[in-house]
């Protein structure tokens, strides 16, 4: 390939034109073709360029492999980094720091027709970006349950503020045994059966560790209701209306003890 | 109404679950042999040095933090089918051969 040598600051000058140029060496960055390269360049150039491109590429699909470690366990390694490639050039790197990188990548998973054929790796993608974000999201000190001495009496009509790294992800998967069986330190292959039913994490940072708390279907209820606002005596009845056998003592006590909340307000009104 | 009261001591009895529960786990122990291999949070001995370097699951002489008063409760059956208990001390089973 032959590159006419060209020096661009002879054909225009100006922020117009620097302007143009960015927007050429964005998009030959992120070009299907492997030999793009931004008119302007000289041949030396366009051949650093295609180093420079392949060290961004390289960034973002393994900024990606360290979001959704579970994912790539899941899918295979050929494959993720497959869907990684194409996943690249839908969501353009806007910050300097790839550390929350791939915010639309469980969505474009469940757009993808090969993935489909598995169909709970698109939310395994969710409740790994809701670690991720628990794991960077700004802090705040949690509710202790001895914040609530003096409320006994008016527990029906608490509502929670949610702790910032708060996140749920429900699934009609069991998203937590697959996500806890597929931990890419686990060394040994364990005999865990995975059980065939629907799962919600529930993703806390209690003293700045991220943790994933399994709800079923019930305590699900109950805490999305909670998240949402719901004073406790109205996500009950939500969740005794879904679930007549709901045992609502234990998963209060659990919800209560996982660092989810960091405070809690008197809703006005009385059960 | 008598839902109100029923729903009322069944979350008074959650919050006095959660106090019970909470103050347990103020603390933290290091319970030994209950780490899955690789993810323990430091350990002594032979075979292992720090964090992250059991080599084998519950192996006996790695610990991880547990909230106080949990340790001892916790059991697991190994993959060859024994049951295994945690212990505040260092154990002998499930050492990594050397």
């Amino acid at each position: 390939m032959i590159a006419r040598i060209q020096n661009r600051q002879e054909d225009d000058t100006g922020e117009a034109s620097d302007a143009g140029f960015h927007q050429a060496f964005a998009t030959a960055l992120m070009d299907e073709d492997p030999a793009a390269f931004p008119a302007g360049l000289d041949e030396r150039a366009a051949r650093r360029f295609a180093i420079y491109r392949n060290n961004v590429h390289r960034g973002l699909q393994e900024a990606l492999a360290a979001a959704y470690p579970v994912v790539k366990t899941l899918v295979g390694e050929r494959f993720f980094y497959a869907v990684a490639a194409d996943y690249m050039r839908s969501e353009p790197q806007r910050s300097p720091s790839l550390a929350l990188y791939g915010r639309g990548f469980a969505a474009f998973l469940a757009d993808n027709d090969a993935v489909a054929r598995v169909p709970y790796i698109p939310d395994i993608a969710r409740a790994e970006r809701a670690w991720l974000e628990a794991l960077h999201e700004a802090d705040a000190p949690a509710m202790m349950v001895t914040d609530l001495a003096g409320q006994e009496d008016r527990l029906i009509s608490l509502c929670f503020r949610v702790h910032p790294a708060t996140r749920m992800v429900s699934s009609n998967f069991p998203i937590v045994s697959l996500w806890r069986a597929n931990q890419a330190d686990r060394k040994q292959a364990r005999q865990v059966p995975i059980p065939d039913r629907a799962e919600t994490a529930l993703i806390t940072r209690p003293h700045f560790q991220v943790q994933m708390t399994l709800l079923d279907g019930g305590a699900g209820n109950f805490a999305s209701q909670l998240l949402a606002g719901a004073s406790v005596g109205e996500a009950f009845e939500y969740a005794l209306a879904q679930d007549a056998d709901f045992d609502v003592t234990p998963v209060f006590a659990r919800l209560l003890a996982s660092g989810m909340f960091c405070g809690f307000t008197l809703g006005d009104q009385g059960f | 109404m008598k839902n109100a009261l029923v729903l009322a001591a069944a979350l008074s009895a959650g919050l006095t679950m959660a106090a019970t529960h909470a103050s347990a786990a103020d603390g933290q122990e290091k319970c030994f042999g209950v780490s899955l291999a690789g993810q323990n949070e430091c350990a002594a001995g032979p075979g292992t040095t720090c964090a992250g370097t059991s080599k084998v699951d519950y192996q006996g002489n790695s610990w991880k933090l547990v909230p106080a008063g949990t340790c001892e409760e916790m059991s697991f059956t190994t993959s060859d089918g024994r049951m295994v208990h945690g212990s505040l001390t260092k154990l002998d089973r499930d050492l990594p051969e050397m």
